[in-house]
Formats: C-alpha cells, structure tokens, sequence
C-alpha cells in the first residue's frame, strides 16, 4: 500500500508553491490571451451528451450528471492498479482565502475542470493535468455575504452548453446568480445585469437598503442579522459598521441564502435557497424556501415556486393557522440540498427540507407541505407534477438532505423509470418517476403521539415496505445487546430511561413533566441521519444497484423553553447574551451546569463504553438491487476497529469490532465502488486513505493514502487519456482539491 | 479540656492544611494547561464537526463565561464528550475532544503552554476554569 513519506509531502507542498507561483504568470497570459480574443481551450467534445446530460468520462453534474447517478464509465484506475494511484497534484484552495470544511465537489467538462472555494465561494478554472488555476472570479457582496447564513465555499457550480458557448454557473453566499464563460472566467454580457442576476428581488419580498451594528458574521441562531439602513446613514470602514449601499430582502423577514448548486435542464437554470439552521433559532418567523427557473441565455425569471404554499395555492390548507409569509411559525421548507433532473421527462426533482424549528412545531400546526418532501416540478413551467412528504409535521430535523439518484430498472419483470430518494431517517423512499407512485408499498403507519404542550404530532408517518432501512430505526427491547443476561439487564436498564418505539419518537420535555415522565425521547437515525449532504448513494445506470452513504447511532432528543426565544420549546439551549436574543426573565439565572443545553446524548447509550445497540449491518456502505429492493452487501466505512471494555460486565465477553465512523463519500465507475471515508470518518486516528470496493461484490480491493480526508465527494474523469480521481480535503486555509492518477 | 481544645485546634489546622493542598493541586486555565499544537488540531476538529451548528459568540466571552467560569475543566470536557457533536455524540476519540477542549480555551483567551491537556478526565478535575483576569476573548472562526 503505497505512503507518502514526508519527503514526499514536502515535495508536494513545494511544487505546489511553485506552481502557485506561476499561477500568477499564468492568469496575466491567460487575460492578455482573453483580451485579444485568443482562447487556449480545446475544442468542444463531439460526443452527444447521454440521456443523463453528461458526456461519457466526464462530469458535468455535481451528481456527475442530472440523474446524480456519481456513475463514470471509465475503468482505467480498477482493481488491478487502485493501489498504485499517486498524488497528480494538490492544488491549494486556501490561498485564496479561509473556508469552514471544504464540501465541494468539482465539475469536468470539456477539458476544464471548475471548482469554488473559500467562505467567499471564488470560482474557478483549473488545468486538469496540473491543477493550474486558469481563471478565478468572485463578487464583493458587502453586508450581503457578511451577514449570509451560509458561508462556505458551497457544494459546487452548474455548467451548460449548447455545444458553442459553455457556460459555469455559479450562485454565491449572498445570494447571486452568476453565469460565466467557462473558457474565460468572464460573466456573460447577455445574462442578467453584466452577467450577473440577484436573486433577491424576483421573490416579491421588500427590498432595503441593508446596515449592520457589528462586524460579525450573522450567529447561528438567526440572531444579529442585518438592518434596514437609516435615511443617510454611511459606512465606517474603522468599526466596519452602518450601511455600504447593500440592497437586501428586508431583514426583519428573515435571513436568506445559497448553499448547493443551481442545476441546468433544457437550458433553463433551476435555482433554490437554503434558511438559516433550525437548531438554535430565536425568531419564529423566517423566508420560505423558494424554486425558481431562469432562462440561461439572458437571466430572465421564467418560474417561482413556493415550497411553503401562500394562500390559494395547494397545500396551503396543511399550514393550519395560515401560511403567509410573517405569520407565527411560516418560515424554511428550504430545498437546501443538491437537485436531480431527467431532461427527457422536463422534469426537476426537488428534495425540499423541513419547516421552522427542527424538534418543536407547536406554532405550525398541521402536515407542513412541501416540508421534508420531494417535489417533481415541471421545468419550463415550475407547475408541481407530483410531490411525496416522506415525515409529515416533521420535528426531527429530517430534511430531504440529497439529490435523488434516477435510474431505468426492470421491477416484476417491467421497465420502471425510478427515482430513489435516500433520507436522514434511514430509508430509501422509491418511486416511479414520471407519476410519482411508490414502486413497493410505502404504508401510513401509525406512531407514538408527543407530549408536548401545543404539539400536534401526526397520527401516522409514512414507512417504506421495501428496501429495508440502512441505519438504525429508533429503538426496541430487541435492539439491545444481550451477550449475557446480566448485560441485556443493564442495557435494558438504561434503554428505559428515555421513551422507546419503532420510529418516529417525539422528543420528550427535558423536565419530565410530560404524561409519561421522560426527559428524553430515543433519537435514531438522528438530526444527522441515515444519509446526509456529506454522503448519499451513487447509483450504476448499468446494473441498477444503488450504493449508500450513511451513518446509524443512537442518539436523544428532548426539548425545552429557552428563556431568550420566540419559541415556547426548542433543543434544550439557552441563548440568552447573545447579540439579538429576546432578554432573559428577571431574575433568570442560567443552569448551574451542563452550559444551560442539552444533556449527555451519547453517553446515555453506553454501557460500560459500550454501545447498547446490538451491532448491524448499518450506516457504512449499503447496495440495493433495486430492480429487486433487496439489500446486496454491506461494507463499513473504512474498515473496523476492536472495542474493548474495562467494566467487570464485559468480562470474558469478545466484543465484536466497531466499524468506521462517518459518512462514506460514494461514487461507482465501471468496475468499483470508490469512497472517501468522509470529514471525520473511518477508524478513528486511522490514516486518511481512498477506498475501493468490488461494486458487484463490496469485498476491500483497494486503498490508497491520501494527504487528508476527503470532505466532499469524490468525482472522476478522463482528461487526454488518463483517468483522475479528484476531490476535496481540509479546513480553514488549509483547504485543497487533491488529484489523483496512475503513474 | 485544655486536651480537648487542642485537640480541636490541631484537627481545624489538619482540615485547614488538606483544603489548602487541594487549593494547591488544582491549576487554573490561566496557567498555561493546553499546548498551542493541541489547540491548533483543535480547530481543525471544530471545523470539521461543530462550525456547521455553532457560532464562535455561544461558547466565547460572557456567554461563555455565564456557563463555564468556576467550572471543573471536567465539566466542560465531559460535557462536549457526552453531547456532541449534536448529530452523533461521544463519537470523536477522547482525544479530539480533548484537543476541542484546549481550542476552547484558546478561543476564550486562555494561554498554551508547555504541556498538553491530559484526555483523563479525573486529571482535568483539578483545572479550574477562570476567566475573569483573561483579556478578552477574541471570537475565531
């Protein structure tokens, strides 16, 4: 297995410096060259794009292509070789600025490969051979960007062609859409206001000039947002406070912005928003998600969609004390995650999030649509063709947190257009995708009501019959480990502890005074999920087997009154002294211990350190046959570790070992499964290595080091005859993309 | 009863002297309880698993010091260890939380110094944490 020895990282790190050096030089050649007229990009690829909108050996799509299969045709880097792979180059995002972790995937296309970077989300060319940096651009966007709930480099661009002009599409923290020549850098002239759109005004929301009184970013927890400015008031560039000219969404509606992709299809650019995080908030009124279509030669706004129903519109009649935007409780159903698209049906498949606040929806009550839904929207005219909500009332953070993965299958022997949309609550939700309809039964199953004051829990949820779940699913008597009786006796001792069920549990009151007494509700899969946006399935159009993603724990949930919130319950979190909480009651002194939040999730599931699940074949890597359903191998993410215990109850008991931790980051290619292990995933301290899997089997046929984790999924591509394996890694400013390919 | 008394006095100074020696094992974060390395690993893992949900001003400067100040430096730690990250607690390694911990510190002003912080927690007992004499915290992303 190949190491990469320190000399040789130093070396990495020098020949990067250099290059970045030349980078320089080359960005001068590379204007003057646009200046004159003079392009040095290769001819567009005469191979017609698949039905899933990409070229073969490319990746024109953030899924790889529209159907986000992340499937490449290539098999020039297969088992036979995956060890020999080597670092190309390592190409060093954060010289352009700071990042949180680094969650892009790049996109290839006709001899360029795109990418952005940094909490400004730079866009950017690269030479595929070198990692080169061709072009880079970015927008200042003042008070917008500093005060956008979502400052990263985001998950990645969109790029159309119609096989003359190309183009990179990029939408930016504070909300831009922005397209650009892709063999240039430069917006196009035609599109929007010299290549650029706001995103702002098309909703129909007041517009004001924006200010600040601080010089932070916006906290998460939707306090300290921007203001509207006052008549005259001006910018201080000493404390960096007041008004810079920044024209925004009235601010007193909520915060708004952009964390995945716009998506093309049919050339026409489907844009949404993400909200700010539903875990801590302080206002109980926010944006609503939108979904919007652009024409993608000029700009144009050619649909709106509103994933929280106003009035008159269907669904609205789910939101039971109205749904206008500023009413008590409206806010979110944000469509955060990437989207999938098939171009031949026009349609656009939405994977919408949940509503204001994650774990209470006491000010909202009713079903809460298009919350935790997919939603099939009709591309040139947005119209809803069909729409699933897979969690109806959702209070369990469980957003549709990935692009659905489209594939043509044969199921009882007919051919089935699918569309499988793999979720946080650990189950695979497929359907046919021209109707809508279930492929198997997905049955409303009744389930444990809350009891909490104001919460009108759905008396059923909807539970797919098939294919079974890969992650944990609440938690039952049978879950628990039971290796000597004396054990399942303490297991069972402590599972009791917190409200039990199959799924679908309601958080509990943090003071016990729910009818049942509980301070907590088992919480499994959790906020995180099953699968989440690190994650997901890649899916093989030629064999229609679906690899996913995921991660299973077991966790606890409850809620509680904050003092300083809008919200008559929320997480156990005290917000009070932050900047824009409501002031705390008189006399309220914050708890003694615990830091006023939550208490101990996951220390209440161990037993003697450990785990009082039984082990399964969950989270890590999951195949499905899903001309069938059924489940075809299992693999954990990144190998496994032994657990040991000291406590006298494991004594002469072997434990059997604890597989990786985190979220496998997945795509398939001819022959292999490839996967990183994921920001924080694999064995714990293990060396950062890529993965391969034989895909028809999942048995280990490769793994190679890697100079650190990836932090997005993987992407692949052939670029003058040899096969590149690309992806993300790091933090902070020391963010890159590192390519890999065979000597 | 004269025995009596001064069997009093020598048992108060006996008590007296074991409180003043427990005073004398438990350090303060303001002595230098973290390295600088620890806490720069630190950040990485706070970037990597609490950034996504947190912000630098809940668990710095008067929030922090609201919930924290006079705290065991095992309160703290067992705290993160039990409950975080939100999404799947207890799932880092002892010690990524412990260098989470001395990042924490960092954040909120307190200085490195030449040791590590220990990943037991019975050690990290007799860190007490005192922020009133720190200059203020600097909030880092």
């Amino acid at each position: 297995m190949p190491r990469f020895s320190r000399f040789h990282r130093q070396h990495l790190i020098h020949r990067f410096h250099r290059l970045h050096r030349i980078d320089k030089v080359v960005h001068f050649i590379c204007a003057i060259c646009v200046i004159c007229g003079l392009s040095s990009s290769p001819l567009l690829a005469q191979t017609k794009p698949t039905a899933r909108g990409n070229v073969p050996g490319e990746w024109r799509a953030w899924g790889g292509d529209l159907w986000s299969t992340r499937y490449s045709p290539l098999d020039q880097i297969n088992a036979r070789n995956f060890d020999s792979l080597k670092v190309a180059w390592q190409w060093n995002a954060g010289a352009f600025g700071s990042d949180e972790y680094y969650r892009t995937t790049p996109l290839y296309a006709n001899g360029r490969l795109f990418t952005v970077a940094t909490t400004r989300r730079v866009a950017m060319a690269l030479d595929p051979a070198t990692g080169e940096t061709l072009w880079m651009w970015r927008l200042d966007e003042g008070i917008r960007w500093q005060k956008a709930p979502r400052q990263f480099a985001g998950r990645g661009l969109a790029y159309w062609t119609d096989g003359k002009d190309e183009r990179v599409i990029v939408v930016t923290p504070g909300y831009h859409l922005a397209s650009l020549d892709a063999r240039t850098g430069i917006p196009d002239p035609k599109f929007g206001t010299n290549g650029v759109v706001d995103l702002m005004p098309g909703l129909g929301l007041p517009m004001v000039p924006l200010a600040v009184d601080d010089s932070g970013p916006l906290i998460i927890s939707d306090a300290a947002p921007a203001r509207q400015a006052r008549p005259g008031e001006i910018w201080d560039p000493i404390k960096k406070i007041g008004a810079d000219g920044t024209i925004g969404i009235d601010p007193t509606l909520g915060e708004i912005a952009n964390s995945s992709p716009a998506i093309v299809v049919n050339d026409v650019i489907v844009v949404g928003n993400s909200s700010i995080h539903g875990y801590y908030p302080i206002r109980f009124r926010n944006i609503p998600g939108f979904i919007r279509g652009f024409d993608v030669h000029t700009g144009k706004q050619l649909w709106k969609f509103s994933l929280i129903p106003q009035p008159g519109e269907f669904g609205a009649e789910t939101w039971l004390n109205g749904s206008k935007i500023g009413t008590e409780g409206v806010g979110k159903n944000d469509a955060w995650a990437t989207y999938s698209a098939d171009p031949g049906l026009g349609l656009v498949y939405i994977p919408v999030g949940m509503p204001l606040l994650d774990e209470y929806g006491g000010h909202r009550p009713g079903d809460n649509l298009f919350g935790t839904s997919l939603v099939a929207l009709d591309v040139k005219t947005g119209k809803r063709r069909w729409h699933f909500q897979m969690v109806h009332h959702d209070i369990w953070d469980y957003d549709n947190p990935m692009s659905p993965n489209l594939l043509d299958v044969t199921v009882d022997g007919r051919p089935r257009k699918i569309i499988a949309q793999t979720t946080k609550q650990g189950w695979a939700y497929v359907f046919d995708r021209v109707t809508g309809a279930p492929i198997w039964p997905i049955v409303e199953t009744p389930v444990l009501p809350s009891e909490v004051p104001g919460e009108r829990t759905s008396p059923t949820q909807p539970v797919p019959s098939k294919p079974a779940p890969y992650a944990q699913q609440g938690l039952l008597e049978t879950d628990l480990i039971d290796y000597t009786p004396a054990i399942r006796d303490s297991a069972l001792k402590i599972a009791k502890r917190c409200r039990m069920g199959p799924w679908f549990i309601p958080a509990s009151l943090a003071d016990g005074t729910g009818a049942s007494g509980y301070k907590c509700s088992w919480y499994a899969p959790g906020a995180g999920g099953g699968v989440n946006i690190d994650g997901g399935a890649a899916a093989d159009p030629e064999t229609g087997m679906m690899y996913v993603g995921a991660i299973s724990g077991l966790s606890t949930i409850q809620v509680q009154k904050d003092p300083c919130s809008e919200f008559r319950y929320s997480s156990p979190r005290d917000n009070c002294g932050l900047i824009g909480a409501l002031p705390p009651p008189p006399g309220y002194q914050p708890p003694a211990s615990r830091g006023g939040e939550f208490e101990g999730r996951g220390a209440l599931s161990q037993l003697g350190g450990v785990s009082i699940l039984k082990p399964k074949p969950f989270g890590g890597i999951t195949a499905y046959n899903l001309n069938s359903g059924d489940k075809a191998w299992w693999a954990p993410n990144g190998g496994t570790s032994p657990v040991t215990s000291t406590s006298p109850l494991f004594a002469g008991v072997t434990l059997p070992p604890a597989p990786g931790r985190g979220l496998a980051q997945v795509i398939t290619t001819k022959t292999l499964v490839i996967y990183g292990t994921g920001r924080s995933g694999g064995v714990p301290d293990a060396e950062p290595k890529l993965f391969a899997l034989d895909k028809a089997t999942g048995k280990p046929v490769g793994a190679v080091e890697i100079p650190g984790r990836t932090t997005a999924v993987p992407m692949t591509f052939m670029h003058q005859g040899r096969q590149y394996i690309v992806f993300a890694t790091g933090v902070g400013e020391n963010t890159s993309l590192v390519a890999l390919r065979l000597p | 009863m004269r025995l009596l008394i001064s069997a009093c006095i020598l048992a108060w100074h006996g008590t007296a002297a074991a409180q003043a020696g427990a005073r004398d094992s438990t350090r303060s974060t303001r002595t230098g309880v973290y390295t600088a390395a620890q806490a720069l690993r630190g950040r990485d893992i706070y970037l990597l698993n609490c950034v996504s949900c947190h912000t630098a001003a809940s668990h710095t400067g008067p929030v922090f010091a609201a919930k924290w100040e006079g705290h065991q430096l095992s309160d703290l730690f067992e705290y993160i260890r039990a409950s975080m990250p939100k999404s799947a607690p207890g799932t880092l390694t002892r010690r990524e939380y412990t260098q989470v911990t001395a990042y924490l510190l960092r954040m909120n002003g307190m200085p490195a110094g030449a040791a590590e912080l220990p990943a037991d927690s019975t050690a990290l007992t007799r860190i007490r944490i005192e922020l009133k004499t720190a200059r203020d915290s600097v909030p880092e992303r």
